[in-house]
């Protein structure tokens, strides 16, 4: 189901830890060693965290039994931006289009009323 | 909440603006909301203004430096003088006096009376220097409205500190528009003009039935070539014209059975919508239009979906999510 996906992804992202970890694995992919050194944590914390974000499809990683790098995978992360704007955009989109209508109906001398 | 002016008094003779109003906390809280700048940036100003403090020593003689900025992005440095400091009844200050500060001079006489150990009247009276000068601030700066929206919005912020209520889990959008309060509430009431903006993007609403009452219902389709008819509802809780409307919103399907929105199974299947129209104060014209919107009778599951999706866009990490998505687009 898309939407448990959805729960899954949005979950996964919602710890700031493993948003840093993702921000540091769009530049590109790292090791666990790599990726702990900015943190103040030990190192199964940040495997735990690895293991949110792989099981919610956003990192995998790499086959290599000594170091196993991780790197992003962007589809989930489409699909909840995506997701995520879609009820704020909508009411966006509407007063956009509210202002141009109050615009056009102040722009004419007399509204007609039908 | 906010716009509606419940309670308040506003009178006013050749020389002062005296408001009043009852507030439901205990008058030591009220003292904090004057006086800590922490606590200042969270409601001093009318509706939409923003405030942030340069200094403040709340001592006779002393001073608060500060900057306001309206909801259409003007700003307005500010400058207060205490003269008389009493914890916890008493505020006397003066607005103005710098030549960077706003031609805005009079002084305040802030008192604050206990009622009961949890209810304050809160009195404020303006004293300008001359009639001349309550008119061009009047005029200029739209003090009488931004005098009750700034009461108005004390009684929030107290309302909310002591509920322990913040707005992480609501969307909260807040739009200027350049047209009178009438204007922008007719464009909501009058179902012509409320098809000809509400649609979603390429879907042609039609509305079947719009009844602004409480108690009463919009109906409406949404269709779209290619895709299944949707359909809302909307059951209107309040409606004070021209200054707030709420309603709770629902998708349904043609029966106007309640049915979960099609974009996520943890959607609330009800969220409140409150929006207020509030003429704009300082130096700005037009309508200040504020919308809130919050599950209703939702599970917590339901609850923190809408968390996630919308509390956490305001939280700016949103943008974030966004950010790196884009990077990801040109990488890949």
């Amino acid at each position: 189901m898309v939407a448990d996906t959805l729960t899954v992804t949005l979950s996964a992202l919602s710890d700031p830890t493993r948003r840093a970890i993702l921000g540091r694995l769009a530049e590109g992919e790292a090791t666990v060693t790599e990726l702990a050194e900015p943190f103040d944590m030990t190192m199964p914390a940040i495997s735990k965290h690895l293991k949110v974000l792989e099981r919610a499809g956003l990192i995998e990683r790499g086959r290599d039994k000594q170091k196993r790098p991780c790197r992003l995978r962007a589809e989930p992360l489409k699909e909840a931006a995506e997701w995520i704007g879609h009820y704020r955009r909508q009411w966006e989109a509407r007063f956009d289009r509210l202002d141009e209508h109050l615009k056009s109906i102040q722009s004419k001398p007399e509204t007609p009323t039908e | 909440m906010a716009a509606h002016m419940e309670g308040t008094r506003l009178s006013e003779s050749d020389r002062e603006i005296l408001i009043e109003r009852e507030v439901d906390a205990p008058r030591e809280l009220v003292w904090r909301s004057f006086t800590s700048a922490d606590e200042l940036a969270l409601w001093w100003g009318p509706t939409g203004f923003t405030t942030e403090t340069d200094s403040i020593d709340v001592k006779p003689g002393g001073q608060w430096v500060y900057t306001m900025r309206g909801p259409d992005g003007q700003t307005y440095p500010n400058l207060i003088t205490y003269q008389e400091v009493s914890e916890p009844s008493r505020l006397v200050y003066k607005h103005g006096g710098k030549v960077d500060a706003e031609p805005v001079n009079f002084v305040t006489e802030a008192d604050f009376e206990e009622i009961s150990p949890t209810r304050t009247r809160v009195r404020l009276r303006m004293v300008f220097e001359s009639k001349s000068s309550k008119d061009f601030v009047t005029r200029e700066y739209g003090a009488l409205e931004g005098a009750k929206q700034h009461i108005q919005g004390l009684a929030d912020h107290l309302e909310r500190v002591q509920s322990g209520r913040d707005d992480s889990g609501v969307l909260l959008i807040r739009r200027v528009f350049d047209a009178s309060v009438e204007t922008v509430w007719d464009a909501w009431a009058d179902e012509k003009q409320l098809m000809a903006w509400f649609h979603p993007e390429v879907w042609k609403l039609t509305i079947s039935e719009m009844d602004l009452r409480p108690g009463g219902t919009y109906f409406y389709r949404m269709s779209s070539d290619g895709m299944p008819d949707m359909y809302g509802i909307w059951n209107i809780k309040r409606v004070e014209a021209p200054r707030l409307l709420e309603f709770v919103v629902s998708f349904s399907d043609e029966n106007r059975a309640i049915v979960r929105a099609p974009f996520a199974d943890n959607w609330p299947l009800e969220t409140i919508c409150t929006v207020t129209f509030e003429p704009h104060a300082g130096k700005g014209r037009g309508t200040v239009m504020t919308l809130r919107s919050e599950p209703i009778n939702a599970t917590p599951e339901e609850r923190e979906a809408f968390k996630n999706g919308i509390g956490s866009m305001q939280q700016g990490w949103g943008q974030t999510l966004d950010s790196l998505v884009e990077h990801l687009s040109q990488t890949q």
